[in-house]
């Protein structure tokens, strides 16, 4: 690399440390970082001052910059973790995660795609009723997931000439099957709309009305829940399964061979024999129909 | 599981696959790509009855903000670097060069 070059990647990789460091507290650039270098400093070596602001002045309008940006996006696509959480818990989790998993991906999309992980390891961030906040969490990634993840060919009806038992069928990568204990479907949409609602109203009648909703749903025993998650037309959809249809499509998104996925799904379930063909025909019509199956 | 059984299953699954990509097929064939085939909480395939909203719907659709934007302008912008207000990222005051 000539030199200029590789004065510039310096630079660039210099300027990149500097805006990805953690802000602090009063979000604020701090004068010293983490692994105890100078930012005052390193601002003296790559930015010039004004005379209106300072090097580290300016360097820190791009560094406060770009934790704002990373704020929103992750307020954005976690509404209902932030509902059930409230404000303060929210953002405290919020800084720790963006903290300990930093965006590594050129699409801010991905920056939540470690939380669920994350949160496993650090629960005291889930709240007094970490399952609810926990399911939230599941659901939320699963929509981003389910939003713009690729949608394949759809299966064909030469290609099904072929499937028997020991046929692996695949399905769309956009859908996304969950096993929850709360209705946090029902309770992300209601956040959903009053967040999408907030503009007509006054925030804090909106946060009042959305509290009451997530009181609402903690107060209910855990049950279990079956969701798919997948898009339809460019929009994202939530649909109830019964334990059946989650134990068969769980099977199949596995990989196991259709005969084995209605083995498996069917083991212990209360419905009849003579009423499971009939249900087979049934839930694989509307999957079908849905596009769920692919090449 | 009995043998006898479990093809009877496996045919009943077939089957359904079969009739569901048949009728998605129609479906696309007969709207030529512009209506929607799935609304409000109901299946509506040309040629076949699912209309069970409680056990069938996808419920509550998500339109997100604004309507229309939905995900998709949430989304969508987060890998470009639109900064609001144009020159809103300069950072003495000057205004961006046009």
């Amino acid at each position: 690399m000539s030199e200029p070059a590789s004065q510039l990647l310096d630079i660039q990789r210099r300027m990149a440390a500097a805006v990805m460091h953690p802000l602090t507290r009063g979000e604020t650039m701090p004068r010293r970082r983490r692994d105890g270098a100078s930012n005052l400093r390193e601002a003296d070596a790559i930015i010039r001052p004004n005379d209106r602001l300072t090097s580290f002045e300016r360097l820190e309008i791009y560094n406060r910059q770009y934790w704002y940006r990373l704020y929103t996006c992750f307020e954005e696509d976690f509404p209902g973790l932030q509902a059930i959480l409230g404000r303060a818990k929210f953002d405290a989790l919020m800084r720790a995660y963006l903290t300990d998993c930093p965006s590594e991906s050129f699409s801010l999309r991905n920056l939540g795609s470690r939380l669920e992980a994350w949160l496993d390891r650090h629960p005291e961030h889930l709240g007094p009723k970490p399952i609810l906040a926990s399911d939230m969490v599941r659901l939320e990634w699963a929509h981003i997931e389910a939003f713009d993840s690729e949608e394949r060919p759809r299966l064909s009806a030469e290609a099904l000439a072929a499937v028997d038992e020991n046929s692996s069928l695949r399905l769309q990568p956009y859908l996304r099957v969950l096993a929850l204990s709360y209705p946090v479907d029902d309770l992300l949409l209601q956040v959903r709309t009053e967040n999408g609602s907030s503009a007509s109203s006054t925030n804090n009648a909106s946060t009042s009305r959305k509290r009451r909703h997530v009181r609402h749903v903690a107060a209910l025993a855990p049950r279990p829940i079956h969701l798919a998650v997948h898009r339809h037309e460019n929009s994202v959809w939530y649909k109830p399964l019964s334990p059946e249809e989650f134990g068969l499509l769980s099977a199949l998104l596995a990989g196991k061979p259709l005969g084995d996925a209605i083995d498996l799904a069917l083991a212990n379930s209360p419905l009849p024999e003579d009423q499971r063909p009939a249900f087979l025909q049934e839930v694989f019509a509307t999957w079908a129909m849905l596009g769920w199956f692919t090449t | 599981m009995k043998q006898s059984l479990k093809t009877m299953m496996v045919a009943a699954a077939v089957s359904g696959l079969l009739s569901g990509v048949t009728a998605m097929h129609a479906s696309v064939l007969s709207t030529s790509g512009t209506a929607p085939i799935l609304k409000a909480g109901k299946l509506s395939f040309s040629g076949v009855n699912l209309d069970k909203p409680a056990k069938h719907s996808c419920k509550g659709k998500n339109d997100c903000k604004g309507q229309g934007g939905c995900k998709s302008s949430d989304n969508g912008c987060k890998g470009k670097n639109s900064c609001k207000g144009k020159g809103g990222c300069a950072t003495d005051g000057s205004k961006m060069p046009d």
